[in-house]
């Protein structure tokens, strides 16, 4: 089987956590409780007969990358970064940000997320995605599940 | 007949039902003031209303009180931390006190078990052992009473904390998430305390250690119960260092991270399960 570690990276509150909680535990609580520091969970993803155990590091949200501590994002093998459809001030700084992670881990695959989907209408979506200077790859609602699978399972198959 | 007196007689006439309801009345209300100040009589009226107000109060009272009861418990709690640690400190104190003692009581066993062998030939042994090395016998049979133990043993890649094997004696928590935690562990003590090329090499908790052994791949992660002492540490460090050059010499040319979990997994066993 082959183990993978996926970072987990973005401004706080965005809803890093949730993700992770409705793709692992098929759960979601609008309570909202910071991350400190790093929490790790797993799920082994079947990709064409192939069991791709992803180990997912949610790495506590800073208002910088480079606050984030650099060792935590070591020997990552993808990063899923995530900003909040309905804060600009998540996406605003976003190609700064990234240009950061791929000094960090360069070569590494990163998906770019924003999340909160169901909070929006499809145009508004369509406007700020418009809006934010890179490729989004997908947007996620933790909240209603919509494409969280996808993500993770695109993440997985990125590895076979 | 005066012009008084018709006055009163037509007042008389005029107000007679009003009078004679004002006398119904007044003596209505002495009887009722009669009541209310004989107890017994007044107790009669009340007590079944009471009784009934009661019965509906207990039966409501969780459904109306308990969240201002909780609510107020947990402000006195919040206002009154320094009284509630004064009132449970002996409690606690106590208890720890008892814990010591019990563990106390079952290391003095153990010793006295141990002397009981007083005149074995490994008592004997020990004892020449220690006239020529200096150590005290004491220490050596306290040290033999709570021997440590490797408990369990994972190869973890560095900075990925993926795991590339491991060995337990018992059924543990999943290993993969231990691997992932020790290796944030490890991220965060060196981001936040070491300088450059220092590593945690050394976790304590109880009666438990985990020793960390760093190489430039992979590190070591052993989980030890019992006392481990200098010279078992220092002996596991030998081995540790023994293990590493064998699996580094297997997996030359093909790299540590493609190496199948089992594979390593069977070489930890036999290794590990022999010390």
């Amino acid at each position: 089987m082959l183990s993978k570690k996926v970072i987990l990276l973005g401004k706080y509150g965005v809803g890093k956590t949730s993700l992770i909680r409705q793709y692992v535990y098929q759960k979601f609580s609008e309570q909202y409780l910071t991350t400190i520091g790093v929490k790790i969970d797993k799920k082994e993803v079947q990709v064409q007969e192939k069991s791709v155990n992803l180990l997912i590091w949610d790495i506590a949200g800073e208002d910088s990358q480079t606050k984030v501590p650099p060792t935590y994002k070591l020997g990552a093998h993808a990063v899923v970064y995530v900003f909040d459809l309905t804060r600009p001030a998540t996406y605003e700084s976003i190609t700064k940000e990234l240009k950061q992670i791929s000094l960090e881990l360069p070569a590494i695959p990163v998906w770019l997320v924003g999340n909160k989907s169901d909070l929006l209408r499809n145009n508004e979506i369509d406007e700020i995605i418009a809006k934010v200077s890179t490729k989004v790859h997908f947007t996620t609602s933790a909240k209603t599940a919509d494409q969280v699978e996808d993500l993770f399972f695109k993440v997985a198959k990125h590895f076979v | 007949m005066g012009s008084q007196e018709a006055f009163e007689q037509l007042q008389a006439l005029i107000l007679e039902k009003d009078r004679a309801q004002i006398d119904g009345l007044s003596s209505e209300l002495e009887k009722l003031w009669l009541e209310l100040s004989d107890q017994h009589k007044l107790k009669a009226h009340v007590d079944p209303i009471l009784s009934e107000h009661t019965r509906q109060l207990q039966q409501k009272f969780p459904d109306l009180f308990a969240p201002f009861i909780a609510n107020a418990i947990k402000n006195s709690m919040h206002e009154a931390q320094d009284e509630m640690i004064d009132a449970l400190y002996p409690i606690t104190g106590k208890l720890v006190k008892r814990y010591v003692t019990k563990e106390l009581a079952l290391l003095s066993e153990r010793i006295d078990a141990q002397l009981d062998r007083t005149f074995s030939p490994e008592l004997w042994w020990q004892y020449i052992k220690s006239l020529f090395t200096g150590k005290k016998t004491g220490s050596a049979l306290v040290a033999n009473s709570n021997k440590p133990v490797i408990e369990q043993v994972f190869i973890i890649e560095q900075h990925s904390g993926i795991l590339l094997g491991s060995y337990a004696k018992n059924d543990t928590f999943d290993q993969d998430m231990i691997a992932g935690m020790l290796t944030a562990i490890k991220s965060f003590a060196k981001d936040t305390f070491a300088k450059e090329q220092e590593e945690l090499e050394l976790i304590e908790y109880g009666t438990a250690s985990i020793v960390l052994k760093n190489l430039r791949t992979f590190y070591i992660s052993v989980v030890i119960s019992g006392v481990a002492n200098k010279q078992f540490l220092s002996d596991l460090d030998d081995n540790l260092w023994d293990f590493a050059q064998k699996i580094t010499s297997i997996n030359r040319g093909e790299g540590a991270t493609s190496q199948s979990q089992e594979k390593f997994t069977r070489q930890i066993e036999n290794y590990f399960k022999e010390l």
